[in-house]
């Protein structure tokens, strides 16, 4: 899901980055305003927590391996706007030390990982009641990483990288898999903090 | 631990280290946008001298080759799929791919001399004197600073899990990797008090730097 750069065409890159940019900068202005000093330590940690998980690879069935986004995880924690700059800083943070992703594609791959799965997961997570907590965090993590994937497709597509219908195939069916990991995997986490730590459910959302 | 394993080389002493970070930022950045926006005919005959420029910033630099060829392998799953596909379904598809794999590679390249040639404080105070937002840089720099720790509580997990479950697989393992993902998220936050009381105890007033 991390494209790399030379892999989107100049347009794409340009409308990508606007939209990540133009969701970034108020997002920034309000946490600046909002959260208390001690929540810098908190959301720093948080990130490198994310970055930490992605590195896990979950060996599953026929030699192949899932790992963790953790994307909806960290937004349902923290709350979306925290989860967004976390998961943007781990995005940044990925293309630049470890080459996942790129330079210029940095806007498209915050938009992808970062916009539709922290912000647009939350809300997808808020939408279901305070009982059905465990199937809505299973939903929307799944549908966070599918829909992202297809989007990812979408801006290869455009960028005429890959061919219309095969890339889509290919991209939504690999990813129906990594969303049902993701999606297990989060509940499982969340459960396993409700056993263990359930103050850590409730803390401030922002 | 591993500390400092990925930009292991950031702290040598060479000409090209001693470029001011803001001066190495632009130019690679410039340079990846240059690979972005160039036409796939002219790719071809750009490659060559930017490959030459960049072999010999690196020689200079006295970061080894090996290593940074290497590493710009990451893109290999990335690159290989879409050359697949383009090779199938689309017309000239494989020239088309190969143009595309230049470029990407060619874009890692830099991007690996630049990570390789600059102290990632010296990136960080860079965009800070940028006006890049304080709390993106502070929570970079909260990254940079304990991936390495978390990374190493997470290695010590999986290997006593290794070591006592005896081979467990298939869903029972993905259960007991996101417990230990828990685990760590839950020491995370435990850190991340501890980190702050010591901060406070050092004079931090909530606006300070780095």
């Amino acid at each position: 899901m991390h494209i790399p750069d030379g892999f989107l065409s100049l347009p794409v890159i340009i409308s990508t980055t606007a939209v990540s940019a133009s969701l970034l900068y108020p997002s920034i202005k309000k946490l600046d305003r909002e959260i208390k000093p001690e929540r810098i330590p908190l959301m720093g940690l948080s990130a490198a927590f994310v970055f930490t998980a992605q590195l896990l690879s979950f060996p599953v069935f026929g030699g192949t391996s899932v790992h963790l986004t953790g994307a909806v995880l960290i937004s349902i924690l923290l709350g979306p706007l925290s989860g967004f700059l976390i998961t943007t800083s781990a995005v940044l943070l990925q293309a630049f030390l470890f080459q996942h992703g790129g330079l210029v594609t940095s806007g498209a791959n915050v938009m992808n990982i970062a916009v539709i799965q922290s912000i647009l997961g939350y809300y997808l997570f808020r939408v279901f009641p305070k009982r059905f907590y465990i199937s809505g965090a299973f939903i929307a993590s799944f549908s966070a990483v599918v829909v992202a994937a297809a989007v990812c497709a979408a801006e290869l597509i455009l960028s005429g990288t890959i061919p219309l219908k095969a890339g889509l195939i290919a991209m939504i069916t690999s990813h129906l898999f990594a969303g049902l990991g993701e999606g297990f995997i989060t509940v499982i986490i969340l459960e396993m903090i409700r056993k263990l730590k359930p103050g850590l459910l409730h803390i401030k959302k922002i | 631990m591993r500390h400092s394993f990925w930009d292991h080389y950031s702290s040598l002493n060479s000409p090209v280290h001693n470029i001011p970070t803001g001066l190495k930022i632009i130019f690679a950045l410039f340079l990846v946008i240059l690979l972005t926006v160039l036409p796939g005919s002219y790719i071809s005959f750009a490659s060559l001298p930017i490959l030459i420029l960049l072999i010999t910033m690196l020689i200079i630099s006295k970061v080894p080759v090996a290593n940074v060829i290497k590493r710009t392998l990451v893109i290999l799953p990335l690159v290989l799929p879409v050359i697949v596909l383009n090779s199938i379904f689309m017309k000239a598809g494989l020239k088309h791919s190969l143009i595309l794999s230049v470029r990407s590679f060619l874009s890692i390249f830099s991007l690996i001399l630049l990570v390789s040639v600059t102290r990632f404080s010296d990136i960080m105070k860079t965009l800070s004197s940028w006006h890049f937002p304080r709390i993106m840089i502070m929570i970079l720099s909260f990254m940079y600073r304990y991936f390495f720790l978390l990374t190493g509580e997470m290695e010590k997990m999986v290997r006593a899990v290794k070591m006592r479950s005896g081979g467990s697989r298939g869903f029972t393992l993905i259960r007991i990797y996101s417990q230990i993902l828990a685990i760590l998220f839950i020491k995370s936050y435990e850190r991340a008090e501890r980190v702050y009381h010591a901060m406070l105890m050092r004079g931090y007033d909530g606006n300070g730097g780095l």
